[in-house]
């Protein structure tokens, strides 16, 4: 099962006698990369682990939905995406977070993870994102630490491969910016 | 990759500073299936019920008696009560005594002074 390759295991999927063991592989196979991509925009594990685990378990209640158009890590990483966003939603309304300062409030929040082990400056790219616009952000997350493909990127956001390569240039020299403005010499 | 990229790749190369307790990642997967039934997601679905003949045609048959017991109740009740004919209405109308009215209601009515009604009254 170990050894199977994306179409074979979509195959296996697709059958009902071998669905079970083939999704056990399929949350074996994407359970780090997903982890990370929830991660970076939650940024605690507590919560990663809670959209990861309902990520898995909402893909197995929509296994019919899924005609194999796209790639399965590309259905699985819109999923993620879509209950990370739905997740930051809940959380800014629930707590009434302004908006304002959102890269303090990040600072905050790693600061607060036991699970957050990174140095000023890690934190500092962190927060610098935290500035960017929605848009901005997912695709520097999708392009730079996932590696995804524009056209992949362009599945999950639905949106077009011309605009993605826009906003992760834009992305990518306010971050440059942010980091220089913010690091002390 | 540009400048900006290769700035930003030296800050991230180091080690990640997301971390996950030990063994996370093998009770995750434990973790998951516990939660997902033993039977395929499509099984899960309740069959679709199987409606008889008789289940069909009962709320119509409960509807049409329903109508036949009216309609035979508003019968009975016709026959019960007697409708009033030309004839017995007439002598209903002939049992009613006539109703009184005196000259000054009269007068007030035609809006004259009751003398003047008197006068009429004589002449004739």
């Amino acid at each position: 099962m170990r050894n199977l390759t994306d179409q074979q295991l979509r195959d296996q999927l697709a059958n009902p006698l071998t669905r079970r063991s083939a999704f056990e592989e399929t949350v074996r196979r994407y359970s780090r990369p997903l982890y990370m991509h929830i991660r970076r925009i939650v940024l605690t594990h507590a919560d990663t682990d809670d959209i990861l685990q309902n990520t898995f378990l909402s893909a197995w209640r929509n296994l019919d939905a899924f005609r194999g158009d796209s790639k399965l890590s590309t259905w699985l990483y819109r999923i993620a995406h879509n209950h990370s966003i739905d997740h930051l939603r809940q959380h800014r309304a629930r707590h009434h977070l302004p908006i304002d300062d959102p890269a303090q409030h990040t600072l905050q929040t790693l600061e607060s993870d036991p699970w957050f082990d990174g140095d000023q400056t890690q934190k500092l790219l962190l927060s610098a994102i935290a500035t960017l616009p929605d848009r901005q952000k997912e695709v520097f997350q999708l392009k730079y630490f996932d590696e995804l493909k524009y056209s992949e990127i362009a599945e999950i956001l639905q949106t077009t491969e011309g605009s993605l390569k826009a906003s992760y240039h834009h992305a990518v020299k306010k971050i440059t910016k942010y980091i220089k403005e913010h690091t002390t010499h | 990759m540009t400048n900006d990229e290769q700035e930003i790749k030296k800050i991230t190369s180091r080690n990640n500073p997301l971390k996950v307790p030990g063994g996370y990642f093998d009770q995750l997967t434990d973790n998951i299936m516990s939660q997902i039934p033993d039977t395929p997601a499509h099984k899960q679905q309740p069959a679709t019920p199987v409606i008889n003949l008789w289940d069909k045609i009962k709320p119509w048959l409960y509807m049409t008696a329903m109508f036949i017991g009216i309609t035979i109740t508003f019968q009975n009740i016709k026959k019960i009560k007697p409708q009033p004919t030309s004839e017995n209405y007439t002598a209903t109308e002939q049992l009613q005594p006539p109703e009184e009215i005196t000259i000054e209601q009269l007068a007030d009515e035609a809006m004259i002074d009751p003398y003047t009604l008197y006068q009429y009254i004589t002449e004739e």
